[in-house]
């Protein structure tokens, strides 16, 4: 007797496979998020060899934590939130945010030229910005790519609300140069 | 600060993609894996220590380590105590010792450190080759044995399990033989009078009839993974595919833990054998990934089968409410359906096939039973298996032909 069963896979049924540790499905959410998410970690951490060992840890702790998931919003979201979280995390190991408390606030006219990132290849301007500085990176990645709050931020980073700004003021000021070159 | 200034950069940066080092998948999957394997390492010792605990409550103090106690006591007493007392007391724990390890070796192992006893090697042999200890002076050739020594061993040997006013004389008997001897090996002799009587009552006590036994068994020694690629037949799959492709195992084949279930009924042969005849159900998966008219797809195996187990044991010894005893038998399976998911990035497809022919394997191992009461036992019994002609389908049991597998179950004795 031969039965051919054919079905498409949803990403609810990934996330239900996730649940109950079916590898293949497993599988399928590490092909499915892994370019992106091993994007958000270089980003982050600002290099591809750490940026690795962030993606292998946040997916670990992603299928480790996926009966957390209740379905509310997007499960990329949701999963992106593990990845950011798992890259803070090697960033505190390594002690590149303790700079960030010692920043006073700064202010002044920083606002870098939009056009100019405009006509920035993307995989360009991710690299110019995993070279930042590491305590400007992290909130400017933080407010301005994920869209956190400066509260937000300053919950997360263990830092005030003005520590984060300043940080944000000063990575603008970098970019804005940097940019320049291009 | 407005989120508006970063409107082009977060629509840039936000889902953009880098490509991925190819092992990373493989690094993820071994940790997890061993994340999985120190969990079940921290659960099964769990379960280890619990089980530990609960014997060492359920079991009267001492008796756990009570052969190899007794065999001490008899090397202390047959310095100074007659022979025919020490005979009496080695006798038991040797021919433990002999049906374990081998059967022509109990004479040898009995006679040694009854040197002085009048009991010849040949008579304790049979003893050994029933592939059983009994309890002592229940066989025939351990009375024979003990017909031989003084009236003292008389005593204790013939009266065993008989009645209460057997005690007392085994008692008188001992102490008069070991009058001469220090009150500390009198004491010794006294303890294994009682302990000799004991067991014949705890014979008295062990019940011999029908039982019924669920079981549910893993193979411990069998998940592994296989190296090696193969090229398959386009009728791989069982049949199932529909029309002619190239098929290429490209992956090492994992095997997960076979699992089986079943249900026998032993039937009483003699005094201290049985023979079951039952049922079980064996399901074996395995996974590997191949190619499919060049096509990468994760292939997931699942093969079923009915068998028909018949299993011959023999009871080793009966201490409180343990019983050992070991198992040898054959089991004739027949497979009734194999399953095929193929899956790839995107979609999975399912096949099913029959499996022709039918599996013989034979095994052999020792087994533990707990009685709770009379009636419920619950037992463990670890087995060696061979398998043969199991290339009728391609499985765990073609890669590796021997294998333990471990049953544990209820048994319930009418």
């Amino acid at each position: 007797m031969v039965r051919n069963l054919s079905t498409a896979k949803t990403e609810a049924e990934l996330i239900a496979g996730c649940m109950k540790n079916d590898a293949l499905a497993q599988r399928h959410v590490y092909e499915w998020l892994s370019p992106r998410m091993f994007a958000v970690c270089f980003r982050y951490v600002g290099e591809r060899e750490a940026a690795m060992d962030v993606l292998h840890d946040g997916f670990i702790t992603l299928f480790a934590k996926i009966g957390g998931y209740k379905g509310e919003g997007s499960f990329e979201g949701w999963a992106r939130r593990i990845f950011i979280t798992a890259a803070l995390m090697h960033l505190r190991k390594k002690d590149a945010l303790k700079h960030s408390e010692q920043i006073e606030d700064f202010s002044g006219d920083m606002a870098y030229d939009p056009h100019v990132v405009e006509r920035m290849d993307a995989q360009v301007l991710l690299k110019v910005i995993a070279q930042m500085p590491a305590g400007f990176r992290t909130v400017f990645n933080m407010y301005a790519i994920e869209g956190y709050t400066h509260q937000e931020i300053a919950q997360e980073l263990g830092i005030t609300e003005g520590g984060s700004r300043s940080q944000l003021s000063r990575a603008k000021l970098w970019l804005k140069e940097k940019i320049k070159e291009y | 600060m407005s989120h508006n200034e970063f409107h082009n950069l977060r629509e840039k940066l936000y889902d953009v993609q880098m490509p991925v080092e190819a092992d990373l998948w493989q690094d993820i999957e071994a940790t997890m894996r061993r994340r999985r394997m120190r969990r079940m390492l921290y659960y099964a010792s769990s379960v280890a220590a619990v089980v530990l605990l609960v014997l060492l409550l359920l079991l009267p103090g001492g008796e756990i380590g009570q052969p190899q106690g007794q065999t001490l006591v008899a090397e202390a007493v047959s310095d100074k105590v007659p022979s025919e007392v020490a005979a009496v007391v080695v006798a038991e724990p040797a021919a433990e010792v002999a049906a374990v390890a081998e059967p022509s070796a109990a004479a040898d192992v009995v006679a040694e450190p009854a040197g002085a006893m009048e009991v010849s090697g040949a008579e304790v042999v049979p003893v050994a080759e029933l592939g059983y200890t009994a309890p002592v002076g229940n066989t025939a050739s351990e009375e024979k044995a003990a017909s031989k020594v003084n009236v003292a061993s008389e005593a204790v040997a013939s009266e065993v399990g008989k009645n209460a006013v057997a005690e007392a004389d085994a008692q008188e008997a001992v102490a008069a033989q070991s009058q001469t001897v220090a009150p500390k090996e009198r004491r010794a002799a006294m303890a294994l009078a009682d302990d000799i009587l004991e067991f014949g009552d705890e014979r008295e006590r062990g019940n011999r009839g029908y039982t019924l036994a669920f079981s549910q068994g893993i193979m411990p020694g069998s998940a592994a993974s296989v190296a090696g690629s193969r090229v398959m037949a386009s009728s791989a799959f069982g049949g199932a595919l529909e029309h002619s492709h190239m098929v290429e195992q490209v992956s090492d084949t994992k095997y997960s833990l076979p699992v089986n279930a079943g249900l026998q009924i032993q039937f009483p042969v003699g005094e201290n054998m049985a023979v079951g005849v039952g049922v079980n159900y064996s399901m074996l998966k395995s996974k590997y990934d191949c190619l499919i008219d060049k096509v990468h797809y994760n292939v997931k195996q699942k093969l079923h089968y009915i068998g028909v187990p018949v299993n011959v044991y023999g009871l080793v010894v009966e201490r409180n409410n343990f019983s050992f005893y070991v198992n040898a038998g054959v089991t004739l399976e027949k497979g009734i359906r194999a399953v095929y998911e193929l899956n790839s990035y995107r979609d999975s497809q399912k096949y099913r096939a029959d499996i022709e022919g039918v599996q013989f394997s034979i095994n052999a191992g020792l087994g533990v039973e707990y009685k709770f009461g009379n009636a419920v036992g619950l037992y463990f019994e670890p087995n060696l298996v061979y398998y043969t002609n199991s290339e009728v389908m391609y499985s765990i049991r073609t890669d590796q032909p021997f294998q333990v597998k471990a049953d544990i179950g209820f048994r319930f004795h009418f």
